[in-house]
């Protein structure tokens, strides 16, 4: 046994009371306990932001154990709210640039950078704003486009099928819906 | 077909473009806000299931728990080179870990020591085999010339009984099982009793206080 020190208290370790070894770093139970209340407190938030951003849930949760994992590993842990989710934020844009423009356009990644990265967006005020308006200002038929569009991940194709219409209507209906979003959102700066 | 059409026909069938016709496509500031939009609306309309945290939480634990039967051994030649100054070496970073960890495995018998005294290495069957009293010879030994023993991996009972003997001190435990713990300890004979608690005591879990002649462990 070689000597170990915990990354997060800096006592010397041992042999039975490590959480974590890797080759030359350690975490002692009392570290892990300080991990464990930051991922029990911020988890949900951290997830959600992603969620928010990349709709991935399978992308969202490997980018919050991510986060969680660097923590780990930094031995720095009086961490705030703040920074684990800017630590979210910033995973979320490398993992965006990292995929083809084909990738972006099919996953409707706009990638807007400095909206992220300045907490511009994802904003409440703005999910409200867009929930409202699809809900009260569409149309049924334009709603439902936006919809299986949106949510379920229909193509155009399906969507036609599904309502009973033409391809040429469910463009129509999409760029009727972009319009009134357009002029909501216009409207509140 | 304008430039909105072919964004929404970009969006069916992205592998019909190019990334520069993406590109190009989006300098179009209209085009670049409406999609902007579609990206905002789709995370809008998004039901976002609350995560089940206790289960996240086991994952990354048992991702991180400690695999059984690892004994990774670094034991630098740093050591023996200080072995007069102190028993425990302070680390004070763990840039200093890093730094240290490639100089690899070395046990303490096969660096020659440039410094007295000299450092021996006390295998865990030596110890073992004396259990935790020591015979009056052995004392007296010890006396002569300090040393310093090095104890790897043996339990915390072996070593402080040892320690405890060595400077004729008796060792109450009022906790149980630390007594099992096993640890990595240099133990520099020259140091004080004082001195070896202080160092035992940034061990987590252990907690030695001295009153009188008795070392007490809670």
């Amino acid at each position: 046994m070689g000597i170990k020190i915990c990354l997060g208290c800096k006592k010397y370790l041992c042999s039975e009371v490590s959480f974590f070894e890797s080759e030359g770093y350690y975490i002692c139970m009392t570290t892990k306990d300080e991990i464990e209340r930051l991922f029990r407190s911020y988890y949900a938030t951290m997830y959600r932001l992603a969620m928010v951003i990349l709709r991935n849930d399978d992308v969202a949760r490997d980018i919050v154990h991510d986060v969680f994992e660097a923590l780990l590993i930094s031995g720095k842990y009086d961490v705030s709210a703040s920074y684990l989710l800017t630590a979210v934020r910033n995973r979320c844009l490398k993992y965006i640039r990292s995929l083809s423009a084909q990738d972006r356009m099919k996953e409707v990644y706009s990638i807007n950078e400095s909206e992220i990265e300045n907490e511009e967006w994802p904003d409440d005020n703005t999910i409200s704003l867009i929930q409202a308006t699809v809900t009260k200002n569409l149309t049924d038929s334009c709603r439902r486009v936006v919809t299986l569009r949106f949510t379920e991940g229909m193509s155009y194709q399906e969507i036609a099928d599904a309502l009973g219409v033409s391809k040429v209507a469910v463009y129509k209906h999409l760029r009727h819906a972009i319009d009134v979003l357009r002029e909501k959102l216009s409207q509140n700066g | 077909m304008d430039n909105i059409d072919r964004l929404l026909d970009a969006m069916e069938h992205p592998d019909n473009y190019n990334p520069i016709e993406i590109e190009a496509m989006l300098q179009d500031p209209v085009v670049k806000e409406v999609f902007d939009l579609f990206d905002k609306t789709k995370s809008s309309l998004l039901t976002i299931e609350t995560p089940d945290i206790a289960k996240e939480w086991m994952k990354f634990e048992n991702n991180h728990r400690r695999p059984k039967n690892s004994h990774i051994h670094w034991l630098p030649r740093f050591f023996s080179r200080n072995a007069a100054a102190s028993i425990v070496v302070c680390i004070a970073s763990v840039a200093a870990v890093a730094a240290i960890v490639g100089v690899g495995i070395h046990r303490i018998s096969n660096i020659p020591s440039e410094t007295t005294p000299e450092v021996k290495y006390a295998p865990a069957t030596d110890i073992a085999t004396s259990k935790p009293d020591i015979t009056d010879s052995d004392e007296q030994n010890d006396r002569k010339s300090p040393e310093t023993i090095v104890f790897d991996n043996e339990t915390f009972e072996s070593i402080i009984s040892r320690i405890g003997s060595y400077y004729e001190y008796t060792v109450i435990f009022n906790n149980e099982a630390v007594k099992s713990l096993r640890l990595y300890f240099r133990w520099n004979q020259a140091l004080s009793i004082e001195e070896i608690v202080e160092s035992l005591n940034n061990f987590e879990q252990i907690n030695l206080t001295l009153s009188g002649k008795t070392i007490k462990i809670d």
